[in-house]
């Protein structure tokens, strides 16, 4: 049976092309993981304490931005074209949008890299949030724009598509892929509004010497506007896949398609208007703003523990439709032995943890027992680390193939890279929330002061040894993924053709959804709404206290020879 | 839209335990008396900062003038040190704190406790503390502010009463 | 029940480790104190015994071993 590589040879280039780049950048970014890993806890430093700072800005955004995007991207071309059964409108218009992502990534990614060279005078050691006034150079925030604007014409593409399907099929549900694609587009569209605000308008300009002066406090606003909803942008074709091909690998049918897009409506609706949940402990934002952020954080907490139930009931369906008996005896019925199967249940048992660590932190006046330390790296590691990275690496054991016509080299060792990830990451994780619990804070060189941290029992010197050693184990499941991808992707052992694979339809179709559900400019209304409620009375305040462009006159270039000086005055 | 039992049964607890967690939250606020940073601190400019009127004594720990707090501690925050880099109150003490930052964005954690704020520079972060026990309190930066972030701290030594001395822990003057 | 195949033993042990470890917290927790030394050298014994045992335990067939009572 033709793969999707046959049936749609241009749109599956498009994909691969993606994928590629979701690679390298997670190659990148991966790499700098052990580094980190081994330095902050004191067992390897071969480099400057400064340069971890480097490191740390190169493992944020090539693993958070862009390993992530350029998946969801490749793995969002795919659904809709495959869902909706058709072509997508135009070749060109798919590789302009891939290449303006390659090409704002590259700028952001040599202004990152180029803070490993002492003799070029640029770099961008400002972080993956790179709050002003932190300053990069101006190619930094220039290649993140362009780069979200590539993301922005790839929703246009889907767009385009679904509009001529839906006048070649008036009247029928949009198949649920498509549906999920475009409830997560425009969602995407509503949250980046802020950060493109912020970098286009305030930091790019404030970074060319434009203007004067911005205000920190509004531009870390604009950030997490952003930056709470970019991690269900990170998530959603998690959930695509937990819906649609977990169920199917564990022989069974999703449980229930109008639920699925009652899920992703919620978050469409809900993800935004909490952003101000990062911003707890910030002056100069009142509590009832930040009340308000709680219990709308809160309240998106609904969509997540709806799919944990829809996922288990879909894969207990599978298992006992696969000889599966006994109230927990099913468990034994399923595919373990699959790595797409075991990878996808491990994450997303994983992110039930990482949900219930979310929960502290949305907690307002328990964030401050955790905030900026290094309980929350433990619960994003568990989160985008987790249940996001390892369903990428496990799906593409599932993808690759029906991209390329061959199978992955090896199952053996596709199986052992997901279950080495979930060991060490348990082990690493587990000891950075702890860890953070002592107030052991993130993002931070070599976190050891002249005063001794405390932690519950056993010593913060066991903790970083889990660290390490959880860090260490990571890797090597990271080089068994590439070790496995390159030799499938490149063909180097001699493996079988492909076959093709249908996704089973729903126990509960699409046609028991209520139909207002389609009608998505009523819930990108209520959205616009609803952020509109939560963020203009605060970003008013914050603009009336101090100003469009703050009243500060001071710029910190995040350039080597500051650090040099500062080493300098400090010595 | 048929929806089976045990999946409204679960929406159904899904909603109790939103209900439940916003509950324990708004019990540490109202409660518990646990209050939020906010913008009480204001605005203040970082070029001008010792002209601000709560700097108007410079930067120490200094006497309250009322019964909200007996103590208040003016700081500042500047790559890579907390300005004054120590801090020594008596024990059951009720301190109000009021720091901003001088260039970045930084975070001032005491470590073990929940004092915990984001200093940025343009807002003057307030917040009030109470130290019912005796010893020394590591004070870190949480939030990367330069090379040297990692090198930034400062303490808290929270003393017996009967060690404590106004004279020697009480100052005035500048930065 | 089902002896758990060697994907769930790897599974049980990734939740294992950590929790081994934990659990000298919650003994401090109630007033137990254990030196390092003598307690991981001890659960790492344990947890070999454990899983040892549960390697030597047979693969049960369709209706090997004591019978699951909650079998349907």
């Amino acid at each position: 049976m033709a793969v999707f590589a046959d049936r749609y040879p241009e749109e599956a280039r498009v994909v691969r092309l993606a994928l590629a780049s979701a690679f390298l950048a997670l190659f990148l970014g991966g790499l700098m993981g052990p580094i980190q890993a081994l330095h902050r806890t004191g067992y390897v430093q071969f480099l400057d304490d400064s340069t971890y700072y480097t490191v740390l800005t190169l493992h944020g955004v090539a693993l958070a931005l862009l390993f992530t995007i350029f998946f969801l991207v490749g793995f969002f071309h795919w659904a809709v074209t495959d869902s909706l059964d058709r072509n997508a409108e135009s070749t060109r218009f798919s590789l302009l949008w891939y290449g303006m992502m390659v090409l704002g990534a590259a700028m952001s990614a040599v202004t990152i890299l180029a803070g490993f060279v002492g003799q070029v005078d640029m770099s961008a050691d400002v972080l993956f949030t790179f709050y002003a006034p932190l300053q990069a150079h101006p190619l930094f925030y220039a290649g993140l724009a362009v780069f979200l604007i590539g993301t922005w014409l790839a929703g246009v593409d889907w767009f385009r598509s679904w509009y001529h399907w839906k006048q070649a099929h008036p009247g029928e549900r949009t198949p649920l892929r498509t549906f999920m694609v475009l409830t997560t587009m425009l969602m995407w569209y509503l949250a980046t509004a802020g950060v493109a605000i912020a970098v286009v308008f305030f930091l790019l300009p404030w970074s060319l010497g434009l203007i004067g002066s911005v205000n920190p406090l509004l531009t870390r606003t604009l950030f997490w506007f952003f930056g709470h909803p970019v991690v269900y942008f990170w998530l959603m074709p998690v959930y695509m896949l937990w819906y649609v091909i977990l169920p199917k690998l564990a022989g069974g049918r999703l449980f229930s398609d109008p639920l699925a897009r009652i899920v992703f409506v919620l978050f469409l609706v809900l993800s935004v208007p909490t952003g101000i949940h990062h911003q707890y402990l910030d002056p100069g934002i009142a509590e009832g703003f930040k009340f308000l952020a709680m219990t709308n954080t809160m309240f998106l907490l609904l969509p997540s523990l709806l799919t944990a139930f829809t996922v288990v009931a879909s894969i207990e369906h599978g298992a006992r439709q696969r000889g599966g008996e006994g109230y927990l005896g099913w468990l034994g019925a399923l595919p373990w032995r699959n790595p797409t199967f075991t990878g996808l249940a491990l994450a997303g048992l994983m992110f039930a943890a990482a949900g219930f660590s979310g929960m502290v932190n949305a907690a307002m006046n328990l964030n401050y027992v955790v905030h900026n330390t290094l309980w929350v790296v433990g619960h994003f590691h568990l989160t985008v680390g987790t249940a996001v990275a390892l369903s990428f690496m496990a799906a593409t054991y599932w993808f690759l193939p029906l991209l390329t016509g061959r199978e992955i080299f090896s199952e053996r060792m596709g199986l052992a890279q997901v279950l080495l990830w979930f060991v060490g990451m348990v082990m690493m994780s587990n000891a950075m929330h702890r860890a953070g619990m002592a107030g052991v804070p993130r993002r931070t060189a070599d976190p050891t002061y002249d005063i001794a941290f405390e932690s519950g029992m056993g010593t913060i010197s066991e903790l970083r040894l889990q660290i390490a050693l959880g860090g260490v184990i990571l890797t090597l499941s990271l080089a068994l993924f590439f070790a496995n991808l390159l030799i499938s992707w490149f063909d180097v052992g001699e493996t079988r053709a492909a076959t093709g694979e249908t996704l089973p339809p729903a126990l509960s179709g699409p046609e028991h959804a209520p139909a207002v559900l389609e009608n998505l400019r009523l819930w990108t209304a209520i959205a616009i709404v609803l952020v509109l409620l939560t963020y203009v009375l605060p970003l008013a305040a914050i603009v009336d206290g101090s100003g469009l462009l703050g009243n500060i006159d001071r710029a910190v270039p995040m350039l080597l020879d500051l650090g040099r000086i500062a080493l300098e005055v400090v010595a | 839209m048929e929806i089976h039992r045990y999946e409204r049964l679960w929406f159904a607890a899904a909603l109790v335990l939103i209900v439940a967690f916003i509950a324990t939250v708004v019990y540490g606020a109202v409660g518990a008396g646990v209050e939020m940073i906010d913008d009480d601190g204001g605005t203040i400019d970082p070029d001008n900062w010792q002209d601000h009127e709560v700097y108007d004594e410079g930067i120490g720990v200094f006497a309250a003038n009322d019964s909200d707090a007996d103590y208040e501690v003016k700081m500042v925050a500047q790559h890579p040190a907390f300005s004054p880099g120590t801090v020594t109150v008596p024990e059951n003490s009720t301190v109000r704190f009021y720091i901003t930052s001088l260039d970045v964005i930084h975070g001032y954690d005491v470590a073990g406790t929940n004092i915990n704020s984001m200093i940025i520079p343009g807002q003057i972060s307030e917040f009030t503390a109470e130290f019912d026990e005796t010893g020394e309190y590591l004070v870190v930066c949480n939030e990367y502010c330069g090379p040297n972030h990692h090198n930034m701290e400062g303490s808290i030594q929270v003393v017996p009463e009967s060690e404590w001395n106004p004279d020697d822990a009480l100052v005035g003057g500048d930065a | 029940m089902k002896r758990p195949g060697p994907v769930g033993l790897v599974i049980l042990l990734a939740f294992a480790v950590p929790a081994v470890i934990e659990f000298r917290t919650v003994l401090s927790m109630v007033g137990i104190d254990v030196p390092a030394r003598i307690y991981f050298p001890a659960a790492a014994l344990v947890v070999a015994l454990v899983v040892g045992g549960v390697l030597l335990w047979p693969e049960a067939g369709p209706e090997g071993g004591e019978g699951n009572p909650s079998r349907r």
